[in-house]
């Protein structure tokens, strides 16, 4: 076997490999998880990842149990490098018993709260104040976790975006701020939803130490994570991450995305996070195509296996609907 | 044993008994630390427990409510003061779209044990901007407890009930009642939600009420006494949930009902409990449900007219006897 | 097995899309994964994927065909198998969205007393009518604007005029024994026995009654024969009455009849005076010519029918019959039972196995020259009756041979014992 000594100053295999394993996790669960779509097995909304996948998984990496995170609207990628189970992620879109939300949340909705995944969330903005609120917690209980909020460029403009982070800054809370500036709130060019797009400035005007990072290189964000939320943990919280992607699509399933300019998707396309997720365990740790293939097979069995355990799954029944309604 | 204190210092006290006995409890609002909150709830709180559980916010409603909610999500026990319910509506989102939903959207395993204090009502000349009365809209929503104190021990008894529960309580007190006094009982004292109390008990005509208006009720069954009608008086202290077994019990009892509400009568809770009582009781009906209600104007400025705006014990006692075919009324629909 | 591939989900409204290649034919293999087709929408166009391996056995649309989302737009198999085995896949959210909600049992509210137009009355009011078998619609109303609240039910209740109530049952004479207990026909009252009653020289107490919408009755309603009967049962059960003997005219006869085939009460004898309930036919024309009447001529008119020699029918009974009318609801009280007893030329009612079931001495006595119900029903009587036919005498045996027909009723009474 191939010793790190070998290969001086890189990151650690076991990373890599890990940022790879999620990067193209994500891949594989919105590509085929689109084909579920468009054969009627999955219903309503669905806001595909595809193209950000970097920047979930950069971040997660850099987390630790009993931290917490607050994803978006598109959040099966946060979902995912948070390392929940694919299985009950599918029963869920397919509104199955068995997902996380036993079927009443869906695509939009996946939490896992006993887990420290406070949920992906149907109101553009709103993880924002819900992240300081996990994290007000934690300082409250005297807990060192620390609360990652990823948030969207779209959502910036939004009150409580100032509203709580204000308040996480007068509290030196252990929140990070994640915005994922992908460029587009649903259609609407950044250009014109605000004269400065550099998002980070933002954070620097309410006193929050903050950063820009290319968000499709997953070993950067992870690195630049890394140090925010140690940061976080010695109380010198919160920190802002602006990271910069471009979407692979539409806004969601059905958005052909005919308004985001063909070379500008090629621009980003040729600077895929899951390419260079690949590239980097393959270049850095020198790990064969072959374990590579491996991998990736694993991981499309894993979606496979998911797909069957959910389409077996029962729903909820009426008589389990009434029993829940009935406290309401 | 019960001792005579006032509505405000009940609520401190459910406050405090709270925050002793359970350390996830804290408070955030506007001026509730060093100043004690507008209506001295909170006074003296900060010197007992310290900055990190009774803090002071930025003028941000929406955030506030919003990171109180994530705490709740979070295994904490938030109460957030909010100055008056108008100021509430900039927070509608997180407790419309994120409290009322959590417990639902993740299949029961979410929970939102988080409580919302605040107070509405019109208040002696404060305009519509503080005046309103704004429980049918948390009403409205499913996931919402509404919580409408109207004497001190229910509103000790009541808040320390709330800061023990796993939904979101929107707890609604009254400017005009922090001042009042009544009788609450010694040691441990918690009214759970969804029971109605009688506040007074009577044969002929059952007048509901709630929050302000119950002392009206109570002045308006007085004065029906001396004419020989014996109204009874029933707070049904929490709306949501509602005990209606309470009320149609009440009804069937005496075949009419009043529902009296300081909010606008348009779309409001009165109106939704006459609709339960045709729906539940409507073989023991004997005259039309009715209901007195505030106009549906923003409230004025004006002291006259605010208080022609709202309910006052002569409309109250007018329809009484509407009910019981003392006064002259028409059967044909108005327009 | 045959399984579709299908038109895919490509928006979240659009119903169709448009199918823009077909990438197979008939009979080409497909594996998973190959894109079978293309389709567009009104946005974008989108591949179509297949999601099962096999032959194509079946494709159901040209290029340029609209194709229904979520619906097969081809089939995959065996080579040979027969495509109609191939059932649309049924998603989840498709099989959610028809889930029937729960049981919807259709609930109606309690049969309440319908209110005549105008005044009103409180839903209690209505309810505590219905349970005292009282027509809300009858009543006077106190409450506002003339509406009845429960006041005026109550009131009502507290009143013995009912059947239901303190003292049903008038009492013309009092006497020793059995009673014998007189109920009057359609369209009269209890009055209308008092001249038939000094003829019978019998010693037991003679009590009679009004049904439900006549006489002192005149606001208890009465929907059909079955509640007719039930009424007058409990009137008597509500006088304590339980060993009697019964004479009755007509309608009244058919309620007698009713009463004593269906037991629980002693009833000693039967004396019917030309009984309704044997046939179906009845003088529909009469019913409604008396119901209508507004004057004495109209009246005396239909009245006359009753009899056979017009001069027989007292002309007090005419004037009287209008001014009890006119005083109250009586005629819209007996249209109502009209309605529920008769339906044009027919009697909705039989009384021929009640007949059947009743073991005391019976005696039926008709006018041969009926014209309200044919005297040839009598022929439907059962053996154990005895007949007594009149020449000569039309609906009203009791008027035109009174001596004759108190006789065989005292009869009837003593044969008893």
């Amino acid at each position: 076997m191939t010793g790190q000594n070998e290969r001086p100053n890189v990151p650690p295999a076991e990373l890599l490999e890990k940022l790879f394993r999620t990067a193209f996790k994500i891949r594989v669960f919105e590509t085929e998880g689109i084909k579920l779509y468009r054969q009627g097995l999955i219903r309503g909304y669905f806001h595909p990842y595809l193209g950000q996948e970097g920047i979930a998984t950069g971040v997660c990496a850099a987390l630790r149990e009993g931290d917490y995170i607050a994803s978006t609207h598109r959040g099966h990628g946060h979902c995912i490098a948070w390392g929940a189970d694919v299985k009950r992620m599918v029963a869920e879109l397919l509104q199955k018993e068995s997902g996380y939300c036993r079927g009443y949340g869906g695509s939009m909705h996946i939490a896992d709260i006993h887990n420290g995944n406070l949920g992906a969330n149907g109101i553009v903005g709103a993880g924002t104040p819900l992240g300081v609120g996990a994290a007000l917690a934690a300082q409250i209980k005297g807990s060192d976790a620390v609360t990652v909020t990823f948030s969207t460029d779209g959502a910036s403009n939004n009150g409580t975006f100032l509203e709580s982070l204000n308040l996480a800054a007068i509290w030196n809370l252990a929140f990070v701020l994640v915005i994922e500036n992908n460029r587009y709130a649903v259609s609407t060019r950044i250009e014109d939803s605000t004269r400065e797009p550099d998002l980070y400035k933002r954070g620097l005007s309410i006193g929050v130490e903050s950063h820009q990072v290319d968000g499709n290189d997953p070993l950067a964000v992870y690195e630049l994570t890394r140090q925010a939320v140690q940061k976080c943990r010695e109380g010198k919280g919160p920190i802002l991450i602006e990271a910069k992607t471009f979407r692979h699509m539409g806004h969601h399933v059905n958005d052909p995305g005919k308004y985001m300019p063909e070379d500008e998707l090629a621009y980003y396309k040729a600077r895929d996070p899951v390419d260079r997720a690949r590239n980097a365990l393959i270049e850095m740790s020198g790990v064969e195509a072959s374990r590579i293939a491996e991998i990736e097979a694993e991981i499309r069995k894993e979606f496979e296996d998911a797909v069957e355990f959910s389409r077996a799954s029962r729903e909820i029944t009426m008589a389990e609907f009434e029993a829940f309604a009935a406290d309401y | 044993m019960t001792r005579e204190i006032m509505y405000r210092d009940a609520l401190k006290e459910a406050i405090d008994e709270e925050m002793q006995r359970d350390p996830t409890v804290f408070i955030i609002g506007e001026g509730i630390a060093e100043r004690g909150g507008s209506y001295k709830v909170t006074e003296g709180l900060l010197a007992k427990y310290g900055p990190q559980r009774v803090r002071d916010t930025p003028i941000a409603e929406a955030g506030m409510i919003g990171v109180g909610v994530g705490a709740a999500i979070a295994g904490a026990r938030p109460i957030v003061e909010i100055l008056y319910v108008d100021f509430a509506m900039l927070g509608m989102d997180m407790l419309v779209n994120q409290a009322a939903k959590f417990r639902l959207m993740t299949g029961g395993d979410g929970r939102v044990p988080f409580v919302m204090r605040t107070q509405g009502g019109t208040g002696g000349g404060v305009a519509a901007q503080h005046s309103q009365s704004l429980e049918a809209l948390f009403y409205h929503i499913p996931g919402l407890k509404v919580v409408m104190p109207s004497v001190p021990a229910d509103a000790k008894g009541l808040l320390k009930y709330a800061l023990r529960q796993q939904d979101p309580v929107m707890f609604l007190e009254h400017k005009h009642l922090y001042m009042t006094k009544g009788p609450v009982p010694d040691g441990e004292h918690i009214v759970e939600f969804g029971q109605a109390d009688i506040k007074r008990p009577g044969k002929d005509v059952t007048i509901i009420a709630w929050s302000n208006m119950i002392p009206r009720a109570l002045e308006a069954a007085a004065k029906l006494a001396e004419d020989g009608i014996d109204a009874e008086v029933l707070d049904p202290r929490t709306l949501v949930p509602l005990d209606k077994a309470a009320i149609l019990a009440s009804v069937a009892k005496t075949n009419r009902a009043v529902i009296v509400q300081e909010a606008v009568r348009r779309g409001g809770v009165a109106s939704d409990i006459a609709s339960i009582i045709q729906e539940k009781a409507f073989y023991h009906l004997d005259a039309p449900v009715e209901i007195v209600a505030g106009l549906n104007i923003p409230v004025p400025f004006n002291l006259e007219l605010e208080k022609e705006s709202i309910p006052q014990v002569p409309a109250i006692i007018a329809a009484a006897r509407r009910s019981l075919h003392l006064e002259p009324f028409t059967l044909a629909p108005t327009a | 097995m045959a399984r579709p591939i299908l038109m895919p989900q490509v928006g979240q409204d659009l119903t169709e899309g448009k199918i823009t290649a077909l990438n197979v034919k008939l009979g080409d293999r497909v594996k998973k994964g190959d894109i079978v087709a293309e389709v567009e929408s009104e946005k974008a166009a989108f591949d179509v994927e297949a999601f099962e391996s096999g032959t194509v056995i079946e494709i159901r649309y040209q290029v340029g065909d609209m194709a229904t989302v979520l619906q097969p737009i081809m089939v995959v198999g065996e080579p040979g198998e027969a495509p109609e085995q191939a059932v649309t896949q049924a998603s989840p959210a498709a099989s959610a969205a028809t889930m029937p909600h729960q049981d919807g049992k259709t609930l109606h509210g309690p049969a309440v007393g319908r209110t005549q137009a105008g005044a009103g009355s409180s839903p209690l009011a209505r309810r505590l009518a219905a349970e005292a078998g009282v027509d809300v619609a009858l009543l006077k109303g106190t409450g506002p604007g003339g509406a009845v609240v429960k006041k005026d039910v109550d009131s009502r209740q507290k009143t013995p005029l009912a059947i239901a109530g303190g003292s049903p049952l008038r009492s013309p004479q009092l006497g020793s024994g059995d009673p014998v207990v007189f109920i009057h026909g359609f369209g009269a009252d209890l009055s209308a026995w008092r001249p038939f009653i000094p003829h019978l020289g019998l010693p037991n107490p003679i009590l009679a009654l009004d049904l439900p919408g006549h006489g002192a009755n005149a606001d208890l309603a009465a929907e059909d024969f079955g509640s007719l009967a039930a009424r007058v049962r409990e009137a008597l059960a509500a006088s304590g009455l339980n060993r009697f003997h019964l004479a009755a005219h007509s309608l009244g006869a058919a309620v007698a009849a009713r009463l004593a085939g269906d037991g629980g009460l002693d009833i000693r004898s039967l004396s019917l005076l030309s009984p309704a309930g044997l046939g179906p036919r009845i003088n529909g024309d009469f019913i409604a010519g008396f119901l209508s009447a507004e004057s004495e001529a109209a009246l005396r008119a239909w009245l006359e029918l009753l009899v056979h020699k017009p001069s027989t029918l007292p002309g007090a009974l005419v004037r009287a019959t209008l001014a009890a009318r006119e005083a109250g609801p009586l005629a819209t009280a007996q249209a109502r039972l009209a309605a529920g007893v008769f339906s044009g030329n027919t009697q909705l009612f039989s009384i021929r196995d009640a007949l059947d079931r009743y073991p005391g001495p019976l005696r039926v006595i008709i006018g041969n020259e009926d014209r309200i119900i044919p005297a040839a029903y009598a022929d439907q009587l059962p053996p154990h009756a005895a007949l007594h036919r009149l020449a000569l005498v039309g609906h009203l045996p009791q008027l035109e041979a009174t001596a004759l027909v108190a006789r065989l009723v005292a009869e009837t009474v003593r044969s008893a014992g």
